[in-house]
């Protein structure tokens, strides 16, 4: 028996023993529900939700998953623009287009990732980029098949770092892109090692972390972008959890249970509670809190 | 939007897709999120994908592509092993120890040999199907396996089939 037959009997008989998905019609048809909505509410509007009642944060936030690599994040550009955001973990109530030093149409061009080649790229919510002075780009976004689950990318050259290139970045850059699973996409999987990743506004000085909510540990503050790995039996964190961000001024946010649609289910929650849709290159006021409040599931 | 026509299509098609997706993925709960991602968003379009030649193929297709940009934007937390660590109580059986060997070589392939290996000798796809599928040239798919089958060749991966034909014949 050749390497091709030996090839083929074995992937059968693995095939052979996958048990079927429990629910699969199910868990289809309500997640697929969820991105029909989406994509509609985005076509619609030109533009992704903003849930008024929520966007008083200060700080863009999300977890990311990540158990290996150094990491570090070169000096932000100095870009005028307020820092809002983002009330993790309502991914349907985040707030786009802030942008950290500019960043390149051409780099957030190849970050769109390609699922479905006849349909092309995806189209890609950004919440925030920027470009540092030694050309770093990054960027926080979602794709549109994939909105409950935000994805941080780092490249150069206008060139998304998979990943596959660590031989050629700055050395100080070894570490490069991850998907972030939001509270609405993880799926409680337990005792994970994920990336706390909060971005401050420009000016930022200070972020601390508190999984209680009354001890503080600052975190690692590269230009004012936040990074902590967590490990937690979730990987994320606790309910009580809250950041804390400072700059000249004092702290300008500290995180606390969101106001409003804390109790609401990310899954069907995709517009304000007064329906009405927002712009999220809107200014916003100075943000006030975070939320960090544990939703129900996926 | 049918939804009548996207349940039926499940059902019948959806023990298929997991069985690729086990094959293109490093554990079973990859896999479930994988056929449950590709079909959430294959509901979110379906109106346009049920009426192509066959869905199940375009289907496929988007699993197999999900599947690689999956693993591209995960690569930082996980990385491709030698080997796995036994984590259940071995099988005396043949067939446990065909496909346990045979699982340890996929993982082993980077992730588009691995999507051409599975689609050439799972789905029976020719080059151009597989081309089109992983939206690249015939003589790309060519080189793919090529090289798949060369890595399998090389003396871990032999001593992988020993294993496996000694248990075969």
């Amino acid at each position: 028996m050749n390497v091709e037959d030996i090839v083929r009997s074995g992937l059968n008989e693995v095939a052979g023993e996958a048990a079927p998905i429990p629910d699969l019609y199910s868990s289809a048809f309500r997640r697929g529900r969820r991105r029909r909505t989406t994509r509609r509410i985005a076509t619609a509007g030109g533009v992704s939700l903003t849930v008024a009642a929520i966007v008083g944060a200060g700080a863009i936030m999300a977890n990311g998953t990540g158990g290996s690599g150094s990491h570090k994040l070169h000096p932000l550009g100095q870009g005028a623009g307020v820092q809002h955001v983002v009330a993790d973990p309502w991914w349907d109530t985040w707030t786009t287009d802030r942008y950290y030093g500019g960043i390149t149409p051409a780099y957030l061009a190849a970050a769109r990732p390609t699922y479905d080649v006849a349909a092309g790229p995806e189209k890609i919510d950004v919440y925030a980029a920027g470009t540092t002075p030694d050309g770093t780009q990054w960027a926080m976004f979602t794709d549109q098949s994939t909105p409950h689950v935000m994805q941080w990318l780092q490249g150069w050259d206008n060139n998304p770092d998979f990943g596959e290139s660590s031989g050629q970045v700055t050395p100080d850059a070894t570490w490069t892109s991850w998907t972030i699973p939001t509270r609405a996409s993880h799926d409680g999987s337990p005792n994970l090692e994920e990336w706390l990743i909060v971005v401050g506004r420009p000016g930022t000085t200070g972020i601390d972390y508190s999984a209680d909510g009354v001890t503080w540990h600052p975190m690692d503050l590269q230009h004012g972008i936040g990074l902590k790995k967590l490990t937690t039996p979730t990987g994320f964190p606790p309910a009580a959890a809250k950041v804390r961000l400072t700059d000249a001024s004092g702290v300008y946010a500290t995180g606390a249970p969101a106001s409003a649609g804390a109790n609401a289910d990310p899954a069907d929650s995709q517009t304000s509670s007064d329906g009405s849709v927002s712009n999220p290159n809107q200014p916003i006021a100075t943000p006030t809190s975070v939320s960090l409040t544990r939703s129900a599931g996926r | 939007m049918s939804d009548d026509s996207f349940r039926e299509f499940v059902i019948a098609r959806g023990p298929d897709l997991t069985r690729m997706a086990t094959l293109l993925c490093r554990d079973r709960a990859d896999a479930e999120d994988l056929v449950q991602d590709t079909l959430a968003s294959a509901y979110a379009g379906w109106r346009r994908i049920e009426t192509t030649t066959s869905p199940e193929a375009y289907v496929r297709r988007m699993l197999v592509n999900r599947h690689v940009s999956w693993w591209r934007r995960h690569r930082g937390r996980v990385e491709p092993r030698a080997a796995v660590p036994d984590t259940t109580t071995p099988d005396p059986t043949e067939a446990t120890v065909t496909t346990d060997a045979v699982r340890r070589m996929l993982r082993g392939l980077p992730p588009r040999q691995r999507a051409a290996v599975v689609l050439r000798y799972y789905a029976d796809y020719s080059d151009a199907q597989i081309a089109e599928t992983l939206g690249c040239a015939e003589a790309t798919v060519r080189s793919q396996i090529s090289r798949a089958l060369a890595t399998l060749r090389e003396p871990a991966g032999m001593a992988e089939l020993g294993l496996i034909e000694r248990t075969l014949t």
